[in-house]
Formats: structure tokens, C-alpha cells, sequence
């Protein structure tokens, strides 16, 4: 059965997990957290403060060495409620600009609405300071260029929310998966199905476009940007690739209620050489849940239940044997019940697990330790940049493939 | 070199392997599919680990009235009736309240010697009442329970040779946990199937070969990892309730796999004496046991 792991224990697991040289060298997104914090103090601000800031404090709030100081946030109850968990010490902004001028700040956490990220992530890496923005970046190819560009431009940090690079699983699978436990991998298939409205209570119908923001072109993918961006992540790095070109469908085929973004989505990434994200989401039906799935011709992998599967496990040695008689066309005794027989012994096919311990969060929780640690040691590594980059332009192709009912193209001229 | 197709599935807690000499992958495809659904459909009905299984039901609702049940699930019991008492029910498959319960020897506990003398004096297949008009069954004691494990395989190979028969198939090779064995047609280059059963202390070596035509093999034993594993054997004699525990193997071969579960069962309960009665009862099918002695010989009797 998987245990529960916390920090000390990812760090002993992850340092078995590297114990060997071509999976630290592909694992660099790690290093940072791997090394013992020093005891410089880190100044943060949180600028959002809704469900996802709300979220990403608690992930940080015992992180040694680590000061809080201030939040921001243009929705009055949410601003109310970050200085309210932040404590009398903090300060509070309704524009995150006058925080970046006023704060002397290390770092930020952006938890906004997608289409704020830019300018704010922009803003901030200008200023001099090291970001942490949830994903996807940004609604636009361009503003998503111009966001890894001031990475670029300015050496400060960008890190992008994808919490399953720092998810002890995942990293097993990545490990695994290099070691050619399933073969080459052929095929990825991801799912998310949720029966939910997805919709936040608003407190009256003029907030609703600020509060519901996902619903709406304007300001988001919906789906592509909010959900499959994490799992186009998970492809990406696998496949060590970003998409060529996408093509699919989606529609608004249950939840009628105004808004515009899609409540389901069909999508084919195709990856160079060949190989293929199959993706699809749903908002009416949650049979299946959340998966990404992982096939190649040794095995198959299925990340998020963290279980793997054999694809040819060995036959029975004198199974084997008959098989290579049969093959030369010899004949002699199978032999039945070796040594391994055991009469009536049940077995079973469950799969096994990939690792036997799993984070106690999704992975969020080491995504800021390691945001912070790189922070604090001032380690630039545009790894989970790229990462986050890829899946950001890769979820916006999806969200133009169904939108333009096309084939969506890799975009040229992009910063990385 | 010859095309071989080689499948494997899981069924009944236990990896069936399928070897198929001379057939097209799809062909073999084909038929894992068909194979599969059609465990799956006899799993689902008698599988004792499912409490909406057929023999679940059954077991609740027949210590208490007449319960019908489909007439493919009637007609093997029916068999199975008959079977165990020619067996001189040394295979008794009502004793799932012992086979089931956690108190019993090999699950690390032991039932109360009352309580256990009380359950194999309320059990056996003379506690069974069948209504072949209503394909009804009436359990006479509530301490019976019907235990799929123990005839499960051998009618889930049956499934598989008639499969195997309406396709039309070729030679080819099944075996369920190495414990029972569907030679369909005969070895390509050989003119039976030659199955040996491995000396238990001796690996690499064959302590008999049965020689299978279009036939079915069972084969029940208390080997030394069963022992090492559990303490003791797995398998339950009915008239005491005790396990088998010393070396011994039980191959049971004919042309039904039922009759060859049933009978490598018994007869490894069996009393030598009793063996060859009981191979008496089961024209056309043969049989031999094979006990080891503390040094790890065996000694082989042909039935």
C-alpha cells in the first residue's frame, strides 16, 4: 500500500530516486530543493488571494526563513480575507503595482485570473523580482512570449504552478520511464471528468464575470488553460517534446447557463515522431475521473492512481519452454508446478505500485519549497519555465483548433 | 519458426496462461476476447468474493427456502452432486463455511473443535435438494455453503474448450495457475501433449509425465512453499475438516475438466484404499498420485 510522505521523507525518497546520474541530470527542476535551505530570509507577496492564493499560502505558511509580508487582491473580501490569515503584521493592496513600489519583496505569488498574468508576472521580473505564477502563463501566445522574454531579460525566476513535477509519483514514473520500463512510450492518454457546474457563488450578478472569469473568452481557455494545461505538462515532459499541432473538438453540450468557454473537449496532439496526446475532458459525467495514461510496448502507467502494468509479464517457465519447443518444432514434456508452484495461490492483476508512498498534498506543497529555496539561493533554472511555456502555448493550440475548427501548428518565432 | 501465439489473463484470482502454435495474431486476438467475456460472465456468477454473484444469492437464500437459479448453473451442481458422491464425497464442495472462514489452519487460526465437528456433521451434498423443474436448489442445513474455489477452474476450462471446439481451433495449450490444464487437440510434433509434473523437492526434473489427448488435467498438492507459506496445507479433507498436510500430488486427466478438478481433489483427501474405488466410479479417466517421502522420494500409484 502507499504511505504518506512529508518533506524530509520526499527528500530522502527523491535522493534515492537520483541516486544515479542520468536521472539527476533530467531531473533539474529538483536541485534547488535538494540542497539544505540557507537561513537568508525570503520577503513575499501573495498577489490573488481567492481559492488558489488561499491554497498556495498554506503550502508555504511553515516554510522557515519565510516572511509574508503582504497581499494583494481587487476583490475586497478576498483582500480582507488574505490580511485576515496573513496576520496583523501584513499589508494589503488592491493594486498589485503600488505593492511591487511600496514592499521590498524577494518573490511573488500570482494566483490571478489567466489574463492578469502577464502584465503582473511582466511587472514583477521587471522589478527585479523572482515570480511564481500559476498556470497556464497567459490567453495569448504573445503575452506568454513576452513573460519568458523578462525571464530571460531580467535572470530572475519564473516559475509556472505544476505541481506534478514535484510530485514523488510523477518523478518515479519519470525515472521509470527513462529507464525504458515500458518501452518508448507510444501513446499518452489523459481524461479529466468532473460532474460539476464548475460556477462560484457570486454575490451579485455584476461580479459574476470577475468571479466566474473561467467561463469567459475574454478572460480565459476555460477548460484547455485551467485543466488540460496541467496534463499537456505531464505529455510534454514525458514525451521530452512540445506538440507540433492539435486538432479536435468541444462544444457547451450540458451546462447551458451563459457561459462561453466549452464544458467538453476532444483533442489529438501530435508529438514529433509520431506519437500522440489523446485529450479529453468533461463536465457531466465523473466515471472516470482524472487520469493520465501512460502506454508503451513493455507497459502501461496510470500516474495519477500511480499504478503500473506489465504489458507481457513473463509466462511460466515451462510455459517458456513449450513455447520455444512449439517455435522449433520439438517435442518434449511441459513441465507443470515448479518451483515456484504454489497450488491455489491467488494472484492478482491489480497493477503494481509505481512508488509506494505518495505526497500528503498533490504536490504543491514541494512545488513553494522548492520556489522558495530557489529563492533564497537565487538558482535561476529555466527548466520548469520551459515547462510551463510549452504546456501554456500548447493549451492555447487546442483552444484555437477547437475554436477555429483547424489544425493548430506549433507557433514560430517563440522565446524558447 | 513456427508462429506462436502466447496470451495470458487473470481470472479467478489465478493467471491463465494460452499458448496457440500455428495462428494468426489476430485469430488469437480474437479469441482472448471471447475467452475473456465469457470467464467474466461465469465469474461474475460464481464467484464466492462477490456478494451479487449467483452463489452468493444462493448461499444466502437456499438455508431458508428453494432458490432458482439459471439452468447452466442448476445442471453443474446437479453434476457436482453426483460427482461427490462417487467420490465417496471426498470432494464436497459445501464446506465453504470452513474453506471460508478465517479460522481455519493455513489463514493462521483454528475453528473451536465443537464448532467444527458441528459444521462437518451439517455439511456434505446429502444437505442439497435440487428441483429440476424449478432448477431450484434447498440447502437442509444453514451451515452449508457452496465454495466455488473448489470447482471453479475445471468449469472454466470447460467454458474454454467448448470456445475452442465451436471455433474451430487448432491444437493449443491452456494452463490455469499450473494447476489445471486444457490440452485442446494434440502437440503439432508430437502425438499427444506430454505434461510433467515437476518433483516438488527435485527442480528440473519430472516426478511423472502425463500424456494428454484433447484432454484435461488437474493437478492438487501440498508442496513445501504451501507449507512454508501457510504453515500447513490449503486443501481441507471434508470428513475431518483437517488439512492435508504432507508432500503429496493428485493429477486427475479425461475429457472434462469438472470431473478432473473433483477428482485430484478427492483423491488427494483419499485413504490409499479408497483411491482405487473411487476411480472406479469415473470410467474413461486416469489418475496418479505422488507422495514424497521425508528423504523426498516419490512414490508414484497409478489409478
Amino acid at each position: 500500500m502507499e504511505e504518506f510522505v512529508n518533506r524530509r521523507d520526499f527528500l530522502r525518497t527523491f535522493s534515492v530516486i537520483a541516486a544515479t546520474s542520468m536521472v539527476a541530470g533530467s531531473m533539474p527542476w529538483l536541485q534547488g530543493i535538494a540542497q539544505e535551505p540557507a537561513g537568508r530570509t525570503v520577503r513575499l507577496g501573495i498577489i490573488g488571494m481567492g481559492s488558489r492564493g488561499k491554497y498556495l499560502h498554506l503550502m508555504l505558511e511553515d516554510i522557515p526563513d519565510l516572511d509574508i509580508c503582504c497581499v494583494c487582491d481587487n476583490y475586497e473580501p478576498n483582500l480582507s480575507e488574505g490580511l485576515q490569515i496573513l496576520g496583523p503584521r501584513a499589508r494589503g493592496y488592491k493594486d498589485y503595482r503600488e505593492m511591487l513600489e511600496k514592499e521590498q519583496l524577494d518573490a511573488v505569488v500570482i494566483a490571478t485570473p489567466l489574463h492578469v498574468h502577464a502584465h503582473q508576472t511582466i511587472d514583477a521580473l521587471n522589478a527585479g523580482i523572482h515570480v511564481m505564477c500559476e498556470k497556464s502563463l497567459a490567453l495569448t501566445y504573445e503575452d506568454c512570449n513576452d513573460m519568458v522574454r523578462a525571464h530571460q531579460n531580467t535572470g530572475k525566476i519564473l516559475y509556472v504552478g505544476h505541481q506534478r513535477m514535484f510530485n514523488i509519483r510523477f518523478i518515479q514514473a519519470y525515472k521509470m520511464i527513462r529507464e525504458g520500463r515500458i518501452g518508448n512510450v507510444t501513446q499518452i492518454r489523459a481524461y479529466w471528468h468532473r460532474n460539476t457546474v464548475w460556477k462560484r457563488p457570486v454575490p451579485s450578478p455584476e461580479l459574476e464575470r470577475h468571479i466566474n472569469w473561467r467561463f469567459y473568452h475574454e478572460y480565459s481557455a476555460g477548460i484547455m488553460t485551467e485543466l488540460a494545461s496541467h496534463q499537456i505538462q505531464v505529455a510534454n515532459q514525458i514525451y521530452d517534446e512540445h506538440p507540433e499541432c492539435v486538432w479536435g473538438a468541444g462544444s457547451i453540450n450540458h451546462w447551458k447557463d451563459g457561459r462561453e468557454t466549452d464544458d467538453n473537449a476532444n483533442l489529438v496532439f501530435k508529438y514529433p515522431g509520431g506519437s500522440h496526446l489523446v485529450y479529453d475532458a468533461l463536465m457531466s459525467n465523473m466515471h472516470h475521473g482524472i487520469e493520465e495514461q501512460i502506454l508503451g510496448p513493455l507497459g502501461t502507467m496510470e500516474l495519477e492512481a500511480g499504478k503500473m502494468w506489465e504489458e507481457f509479464p513473463p509466462p511460466a517457465p515451462g510455459i517458456l519452454s513449450l513455447i520455444n519447443h512449439l517455435e522449433r518444432k520439438f517435442f518434449d514434456a511441459v513441465p507443470i508446478g515448479g518451483a515456484s508452484w504454489i497450488p491455489d495461490s491467488a494472484v492478482s492483476r491489480k497493477g503494481d505500485w509505481i512508488i509506494d508512498k505518495v505526497l500528503d498534498n498533490d504536490g504543491s506543497k514541494m512545488l513553494m519549497e522548492a520556489f522558495i529555496a530557489d529563492v533564497r539561493s537565487n538558482r535561476v533554472d529555466s527548466f520548469i519555465t520551459k515547462q510551463g511555456f510549452y504546456a501554456s502555448i500548447a493549451a492555447l493550440m487546442g483552444h484555437h483548433a477547437i475554436q477555429n475548427n483547424e489544425i493548430v501548428h506549433w507557433p514560430g518565432g517563440l522565446a524558447m | 519458426m513456427v508462429q506462436v501465439e502466447y496470451r495470458n489473463l487473470f481470472s479467478m484470482g489465478t493467471r491463465m496462461d494460452i499458448v496457440l502454435p500455428g495462428i494468426e495474431d489476430d485469430h488469437a486476438d480474437r479469441l482472448l476476447a471471447t475467452i475473456t467475456d465469457q470467464l467474466k460472465r461465469l465469474e461474475d456468477k460464481i464467484s464466492n468474493y462477490d456478494e451479487d454473484s449467483v452463489i452468493s444469492e444462493l448461499n444466502r437464500e437456499a438455508p431458508i427456502k428453494p432458490h432458482s437459479i439459471d439452468p447452466e448453473l442448476f445442471e453443474m451442481i446437479v453434476n457436482l452432486i453426483d460427482y461427490s458422491e462417487r467420490t465417496l464425497n471426498l470432494f464436497d464442495f459445501t464446506i465453504g463455511k470452513i474453506t471460508g472462514s478465517k479460522k481455519i489452519p493455513h489463514k493462521g487460526a483454528e475453528l473451536d473443535k465443537n464448532e467444527l465437528e458441528y459444521l462437518i456433521s451439517n455439511t456434505g451434498v446429502r444437505f442439497l435438494d435440487t428441483d429440476p423443474e424449478n432448477f431450484s436448489v434447498k440447502y437442509g442445513s444453514s451451515s452449508v455453503s457452496i465454495d466455488s474455489g473448489a470447482f471453479g477452474k475445471g468449469a472454466a476450462l470447460d467454458l474454454i474448450k467448448d470456445i475452442l471446439n465451436n471455433d474451430k481451433t487448432g491444437p493449443c495449450f491452456i494452463s490455469f495457475g499450473e494447476s489445471s490444464i486444457l490440452a485442446h487437440g494434440i502437440h503439432p510434433w508430437g502425438d499427444s501433449w506430454k505434461t510433467g509434473i515437476c518433483n516438488m523437492f527435485t527442480p528440473g526434473e519430472n516426478a511423472f509425465v502425463m500424456e494428454l489427448k484433447d484432454e484435461f488435467m488437474s493437478v492438487s498438492g501440498v508442496t513445501p512453499l504451501n507449507l512454508q507459506k501457510y504453515g500447513t496445507g490449503h486443501v481441507l479433507n471434508p470428513r475431518t475438516g483437517h488439512s492435508v498436510n504432507n508432500h503429496i500430488q493428485s493429477v486427475a486427466a479425461g475429457k472434462n475438466g469438472l470431473v478432473t478438478e473433483v477428482l485430484s481433489t478427492a483423491l488427494l483427501c483419499a485413504q490409499k484404499e479408497e483411491r482405487a474405488e473411487i476411480m472406479k466410479n469415473f470410467p474413461g479417466y486416469r489418475a496418479v498420485v505422488i507422495e514424497y517421502d521425508a528423504s523426498g522420494q516419490p512414490a508414484i500409484t497409478c489409478s
